[in-house]
């Protein structure tokens, strides 16, 4: 909107006036001539009766929310309990997915790998590739399913 | 005036509370959001993030404007998480279809819907509650600078609603 913003100093004694319920002669003899708090008038009289007539069902008790808030505080309670009890677990986790890794690694080194000069040679013959893709797999999936689990 | 403590750390007092300040939550909640079912669900949810929040020590005023930012606060995630919704059904929908959120009955419900969310607020905050811009912008979220602009702005466009409506009604009668 590329309206000009126009304000009368006034504006806020107005609606102040209006909230009070009592607006003064002088005031009333402004506000008819001036276009702005003219506009206040309308948009906060309209508003309020909205405000007055607005209607909702019995409002719940004080009671009941105050019940409600700490129904949630005891279940929050519980699954920061939860999340904490489970943090050993997490541990254990990534050390045997850290393990896993440690002895795929010394079996490549070992059987699938026993010198630099043989590693191409190794590698050509399908069975050794397909081990040591399947062994590369396995703990590049851990690792990965470990990264997703991290909050 | 209330003295600056927790106000409603105890159930006597957050009772006073309630009954003082839960009227003008919910009427606010209901104009803002044009369901009464949501507004309802909102009101208590406002109050139970009220009553777990870790709150500073607040004077009444602070307190009500706090629930108002609450519950302005949720009245913009439940829109979000709504649209979030809608968008999932369009690319997968399901049979099931779930009431709008606003519902156009009356006039009243037909103005104000012609307004945004953040008009509705600034416009019922600014007349209604007669909250001053600092307060305005603290409640949703903008600078109080914007304020004054964005308020001029729901104004002009609420009253030529209601011109155009034919609902403006009679000042200084």
């Amino acid at each position: 909107m590329s309206e000009t913003m126009r304000e009368c100093p006034r504006e806020a004694e107005s609606l102040s006036a209006l909230l009070a319920g009592s607006v003064g002669a002088e005031l009333k003899r402004h506000v008819t001539g001036c276009a702005e708090c003219r506009e206040v008038m309308i948009v906060a009289t309209w508003l309020r009766g909205v405000a007055s007539e607005t209607e909702f069902g019995p409002l719940p008790g004080a009671d009941r929310v105050r019940w409600r808030a700490q129904v949630e505080r005891r279940l929050e309670a519980r699954r920061s309990l939860a999340e904490r009890a489970a943090r050993p677990i997490r541990w254990f986790e990534r050390g045997a997915a850290a393990s896993i890794a440690i002895v795929a690694a010394g079996i490549l080194r070992t059987y699938a790998l026993p010198t630099a000069d043989t590693v191409l040679a190794q590698l050509s013959d399908p069975a050794t590739l397909a081990t040591v893709t399947a062994t590369l797999m396995v703990v590049a999936g851990l690792a990965a399913r470990e990264s997703l689990r991290r909050p | 005036m209330v003295a600056p403590t927790a106000i409603g750390d105890d159930a006597d007092s957050f009772e006073a509370l309630y009954t003082r300040t839960s009227p003008r939550i919910a009427a606010y909640l209901r104009r803002i959001t044009g369901s009464p079912e949501w507004s309802e669900d909102l009101l208590q949810d406002t109050y139970v993030r009220y009553l777990n929040a870790e709150r500073p020590p607040m004077d009444e005023r602070q307190t009500v404007s706090y629930l108002y930012r609450i519950a302005t606060n949720l009245v913009y995630d439940g829109w979000r998480a709504m649209r979030r919704e809608r968008e999932w059904e369009e690319v997968a929908p399901v049979e099931e279809t779930r009431p709008e959120p606003v519902e156009l009955r009356r006039d009243v419900e037909e103005a104000l819907a012609r307004l945004s969310a953040r008009e509705r607020a600034l416009v019922w905050l600014a007349y209604v509650e007669g909250y001053a811009h600092r307060d305005i912008a603290r409640v949703i979220g903008v600078k109080d600078a914007s304020v004054r602009v964005l308020l001029f702005r729901a104004r002009r466009k609420l009253a030529r609603i209601l011109e155009e409506t034919g609902l403006t009604p009679e000042v200084l009668g």
